[in-house]
């Protein structure tokens, strides 16, 4: 018989742990839901407990995709699962999947993006790395984050746009290596943007890979994050 | 307006969480979702979905012990029991790369992470089913394997749906192979490539050099694919391929090797693996695969009692007789009811003592299979057939070895390798005279029939010729030549006039079984589409 190596077993120990969780998230997130819209219901404002719970639960199912991504990503054997995808699509579910909770805060999330705009990508992940970004703009924004995507020089743009503070300046570098996390203060910013930038890194197209870019061209100095992929 | 609704929809959910299912439910119902199935294991959702025709499936890749998310998928695929028009949707825990490593050349229509929102569910559900609409008579036309037809709808559509190109562009490249029109496949893949480097289409190239046999320039090619997707596991299967084309049984077994440890629960690459490791008397490797096999496809439907009969033999090559005819003793246990299953396992033992020298034993085995074989209306593994031809020779049942090649002969009177096999049992047995003068006598029999139909066909006795071709079907149930030929008579019927369904069914029936005999691939490309005009219209 053949022993699993000790990585393989620890991986899939890690992922059903993972998936148990997940299970119970889901369900948690689910009954929220239910709370906050009781058949019948004509209330559009949900009580600020709620909301917080929500902006918990979906943070810590963020960090579940970032942990095991960033465990496989560091041990194991992989590739990105590339297809043509639909950005416009992906861009419309992120704007699902967060409406509740950024309306609970008044913040507005706008899509600009043409409708037929198609890109090579792993759809997965890349909802993972902007839901992260959407999820630390929610605790900056004032009003308003922006979504962009264009095509520029044959790489896929994607712009997250917040009318906040700005990033500080300390993390302003042009591209964060994927192989140093920045730090970890303030909230776990530095993890997000570290597992976006591993994310963007694994999309290649002969040897050109994707990278992220942080700067404060959002509106009035907001922090604006981009995702260019090849 | 009109609320969007799943009303009418047969929609299945497989979890292996009860509370999940429950909640799926639930959140489907909200959208008038009304006839909902659901079960928690992989295994009953492949006979699930074996019996029935559903709209959209819902499954979540881990499932606990049994099958996961990605093994029912490449099953049912596999099996053909879901179409195009089926909308399946995979639910993972984590980031999809990591999960269906191995595995991208079966991709459900979606993957979503958990935990799904019912906005989310409904937002991609409704686009998914919207697509799936847009494209119906595509759908129609690859379920039919209509594939002049499939290829004008993708066109048609690749006006309509740029949007869709990759994945119009990769049907059309499927349809233009299973028409061997490998110069469109090329025109297409080309320009393809110079858009963007896409595995599939770099695949489609090298497995034109394959079948124009040129074996270098496929396996360049496809180490190409590999270099640049070391997850593609399709592109080592076919390198393996090439390998074992052009004699290099090592290369071939080291390649598989390498698929395997990307994915180790295919049933079937593994088997590969088997198979490669044998010809090169490594009979370790061949155990540990020939185990996963077992192991793997345990509960599964393409689980194969030789499975367990070659997992024996190995067992004998590596000294464990014992846990050998344990394995053996299991098919009774595990095919129950199955015939041909029981006839796999008594033939396996008198091998097995045949080749210790135990001949008394090896005797009473011979005869439980000759028992099993008088049980079976016919034997569908030619390989079985074989063997049984060869425990017959080894215990001096001339008669009874004629009458499996007989049946052998009969549908596979055209098939080189099986006569080359049935020459070398005799052959091994010092009866090489017989078994030429039995294949030739045989052969001649065969061709006569076919002529004597086609004749009757020809001089305009279409009735007369139809009566003919299903008498000699009785004899022959699977000879690709005499299927063709019926199915030319009954559609010459059915041109004529008149949409008789028992007809063009029993004529489906005689096209399916000749597809895929590479002889006749122009002729049934020719009668597949007389075919489809006649049922279309």
């Amino acid at each position: 018989m053949n022993n699993p190596s000790p990585t393989l077993d620890i991986t899939t120990l890690l992922a059903s742990a993972i998936h148990d969780m997940k299970n119970s998230l889901a369900i948690i997130l689910n009954t929220i839901d239910e709370l906050e819209q009781p058949p019948g219901s004509t209330t559009e404002q949900s009580p600020q407990p709620l909301t917080q719970l929500r902006h918990e639960g979906q943070r810590l199912n963020n960090q579940f995709i970032q942990m095991l991504a960033l465990y496989r990503i560091h041990h194991g054997r992989y590739s990105a699962n590339i297809n043509d995808t639909s950005i416009y699509e992906l861009l419309e579910q992120i704007q699902l999947e967060n409406h509740t909770t950024l309306a609970a805060r008044n913040i507005r999330l706008t899509i600009d993006c043409d409708g037929e705009l198609v890109w090579f990508c792993d759809r997965a992940l890349l909802l993972g790395a902007i839901n992260t970004i959407i999820n630390n703009a929610y605790t900056f924004a004032r009003q308003q984050i922006h979504l962009s995507a264009t095509l520029q020089n044959q790489s896929l743009i994607i712009n997250i746009d917040d009318d906040g503070p700005g990033y500080p300046a300390q993390m302003l570098t042009s591209d964060p290596q994927p192989q140093r996390p920045i730090n970890f203060q303030g909230g776990g910013t530095g993890l997000g943007i570290y597992f976006a930038s591993a994310i963007a890194h694994l999309h290649q197209v002969n040897q050109r890979h994707g990278h992220i870019t942080l700067s404060n061209h959002g509106p009035n100095g907001g922090g604006r994050f981009t995702l260019c992929l090849p | 307006m009109a609320m969007w609704s799943l009303a009418g929809k047969k929609i299945l959910l497989i979890d292996d969480y009860g509370e999940m299912r429950s909640m799926l439910r639930k959140m489907l119902s909200g959208y008038g979702g009304e006839d909902i199935s659901s079960t928690a294991t992989g295994e009953e959702a492949i006979e699930l979905i074996g019996h029935n025709r559903f709209d959209i499936i819902l499954c979540d890749y881990n499932l606990g012990d049994g099958k996961d998310g990605q093994q029912v998928l490449e099953e049912v695929k596999h099996r053909g029991y879901i179409t195009y028009s089926t909308v399946f949707i995979m639910i993972t825990a984590e980031s999809t790369a990591f999960m269906v490593m191995g595995a991208l050349e079966y991709q459900p229509d979606e993957y979503l992470s958990k935990p799904v929102t019912a906005t989310v569910l409904q937002a991609r559900l409704q686009k998914l089913l919207e697509k799936k609409e847009k494209f119906q008579a595509l759908s129609k036309a690859l379920e039919n394997r209509d594939h002049a037809k499939a290829i004008e709808q993708c066109d048609e559509q690749l006006t309509h749906h740029p949007r869709y190109r990759f994945e119009l562009l990769k049907l059309k490249c499927e349809q233009l192979i299973e028409l061997q029109q490998f110069d469109a496949v090329r025109e297409l893949c080309q320009q393809v490539l110079a858009d963007r480097d896409i595995p599939w289409a770099n695949m489609a190239l090298g497995k034109i050099h394959f079948y124009n046999n040129e074996y270098e320039a496929a396996q360049t090619i496809f180490k190409q694919v590999i270099a640049h997707n070391e997850s593609y596991v399709a592109a080592y299967d076919w390198l393996s391929r090439t390998h074992l084309q052009l004699d290099d049984h090592r290369a071939s077994q080291k390649v598989l090797q390498q698929a395997v440890e990307w994915s180790p629960k295919s049933v079937q690459r593994q088997r590969a693996l088997a198979e490669a490791s044998e010809r090169n008397n490594d009979y370790h490797s061949a155990e540990e695969a020939r185990k996963k096999v077992v192991r793997v496809g345990k509960n599964s439907v393409l689980r194969q009692a030789s499975d367990y009969a070659s997992l024996a033999k190995v067992l004998v090559k590596n000294n464990n007789s014992k846990e050998a005819f344990r394995f053996i003793d299991m098919i009774k246990r595990e095919f129950k009811g199955d015939t041909e299953a029981a006839l796999t396992a008594a033939l396996t033992k008198e091998k097995i003592y045949r080749d210790s020298g135990d001949k008394k034993r090896a005797a009473d085995a011979a005869q439980e299979a000759l028992t099993l074989f008088s049980e079976l209306p016919a034997i569908s593994s030619s390989d079985l057939a074989i063997e049984l031809t060869s425990a017959c020779l080894a215990h001096g049942k001339i008669d009874e070895a004629g009458q499996v090649v007989q049946q052998l002969v009969n549908n596979n009177h055209d098939d080189d390798q099986i006569l080359q096999q049935i020459s070398d049992t005799y052959k091994e047995s010092g009866q090489e005279q017989t078994a030429t003068l039995l294949l030739t006598q045989l052969r001649k029999e065969m061709v006569a029939t076919n002529n004597q139909g086609v004749k009757l066909l020809n001089s305009g006795q279409v009735e007369e010729s139809i009566g003919f071709f299903e008498k000699a079907l009785g004899d022959a149930p699977n000879n690709p030549a005499l299927n063709i030929n019926t199915a030319q008579a009954y559609l010459t019927l059915l041109k004529k006039g008149g949409n008789n369904a028992d007809r063009l069914q029993k004529t489906r029936n005689c096209l399916d079984l000749a597809h895929s005999e590479p002889k006749l691939h122009d002729r049934y490309q020719v009668l597949n589409k007389l075919y489809w005009e006649i049922a279309n219209r």
